[in-house]
């Protein structure tokens, strides 16, 4: 956890460069606003998803870190290896909960959305893992339906307490910590706020906050997806 | 070839929120007879939820020259409705009921994903992109207020910006 990160060293010039430009016709806009003497400030433009020019971005750790080495049982029933069933592939891995109504949606409906977007042949190179770490309330079915809700080939993953545990610890991630519950008996459960991506060979590993909108999330994925694989 | 790709869809798209503000100038009196309605809800939306539970953001403002606040929703969708707050704790993010939201005068009060949100619990129906959400907030001040909040699909929103990172604490 003591790492140090550069930021977005690998965000394409491209993106980047259309930031800019969008930034700068946002501020034009502004000034233009200012300028005809609007008294409340066009609260009224406000848009659906419209978070401004500054959002997140994905962060590469600067030292990679080989894919964690733990096993959970995934939604069929059986044991999963993740080492060694992720090996070879760009792996995205998630510790969440299915109970979870705000950030872990956020994360998967962008992830999902970015996966369509990216070449199918590139596509085929990602897993995509879901670690459900509120063991009483994220059976295999339910995990399956709400990954199905996503993207059919997401992979469910849960286990024990105490499996879960330390699956979080090799993963470098706090692990989750279920909260008191209320007088209705339902608790919220706290986790790791970020993705970790691991290229096919280990040869980077990028952490992903929340508030990376879709078109980074894909144009990373499309990039990371590239990494240390060779077209045979 | 690809970067001026990009630039073109910048310039046309700055052309085209240049154009909106230029025409946003025109419509003050519009503006200025909603300065009475007190409590507004603007772009309430509910992302399509990928089990019986989901959430509700919007941004609320608030037109009056008091404060007010957000003391509870409720809707015939939920078996419960709840405030809730996600915030980031060395590094992990956390749920939690909050009491109320408060409002200022004549400013606004953002939901709005990993961040402040209405939670919806025990959902009764499957709500597919397309429904409508219908939600009764209860203000201290401004009483019942009631909102139509369109079902999106779960991927058409981005998320707040301005969340912690994985740095923090760490």
């Amino acid at each position: 956890m003591y790492l140090v990160l550069r930021m977005a060293r690998r965000l394409p010039t491209s993106a980047r460069a259309s930031r800019r430009v969008a930034l700068l016709a946002v501020l034009g806009a502004a000034l233009l606003l200012a300028a005809c003497g609007s008294e409340d400030g066009g609260a009224d433009g406000t848009v659906i998803g419209d978070t401004g020019a500054d959002d997140r971005s994905p962060a590469m750790v600067a030292e990679s870190q080989p894919r964690p080495s733990f096993v959970l049982t995934d939604t069929s029933g059986a044991r999963f290896d993740f080492q060694a069933e992720t090996e070879g592939f760009l792996t995205l891995l998630y510790f969440g909960y299915t109970n979870c109504p705000d950030v872990c949606p956020v994360h998967f409906g962008n992830i999902a959305g970015a996966l369509d977007q990216i070449p199918s042949s590139l596509r085929g190179r990602v897993k995509v893992i879901f670690v459900g770490v509120d063991p009483p309330r994220d059976s295999a079915e339910r995990l399956r339906s709400w990954l199905d809700h996503f993207d059919a080939t997401f992979i469910g993953l849960t286990g024990t307490d105490d499996e879960l545990r330390a699956a979080q610890v090799a993963a470098g991630v706090p692990p989750a910590q279920r909260e008191p519950a209320d007088e209705n008996g339902r608790y919220a459960v706290s986790h790791a706020a970020w993705v970790t991506a691991y290229t096919a060979g280990d040869e980077e590993t990028w952490w992903f906050p929340l508030g990376i909108r879709q078109a980074t999330w894909a144009s990373t994925i499309e990039e990371l997806a590239q990494i240390g694989r060779t077209d045979s | 070839m690809k970067l001026r790709t990009y630039r073109l869809m910048g310039l046309v798209m700055g052309l085209a929120i240049v154009a909106m503000a230029a025409t946003a100038c025109g419509d003050e009196d519009e503006a200025a007879s909603d300065e009475d309605a007190g409590i507004q809800i603007v772009n309430p939306f509910v992302p399509e939820p990928p089990a019986d539970l989901g959430a509700a953001y919007m941004v609320i403002e608030n037109h009056g020259d008091s404060a007010d606040r957000l003391v509870s929703a409720a809707s015939d969708v939920a078996g419960a409705v709840e405030l809730h707050q996600t915030k980031m704790e060395n590094g992990a993010m956390k749920m939690s009921r909050v009491e109320g939201m408060e409002i200022p005068a004549h400013g606004e009060f953002k939901l709005e994903r990993g961040g402040y949100h209405v939670m919806l619990i025990d959902l009764n129906r499957e709500l597919k992109e397309g429904d409508e959400v219908a939600l009764t907030l209860t203000f201290e001040q401004a009483g019942e207020v009631r909102v139509t909040a369109p079902v999106v699909e779960s991927a058409g929103t981005e998320p707040m910006s301005g969340t912690g990172t994985p740095m923090s604490g760490h």
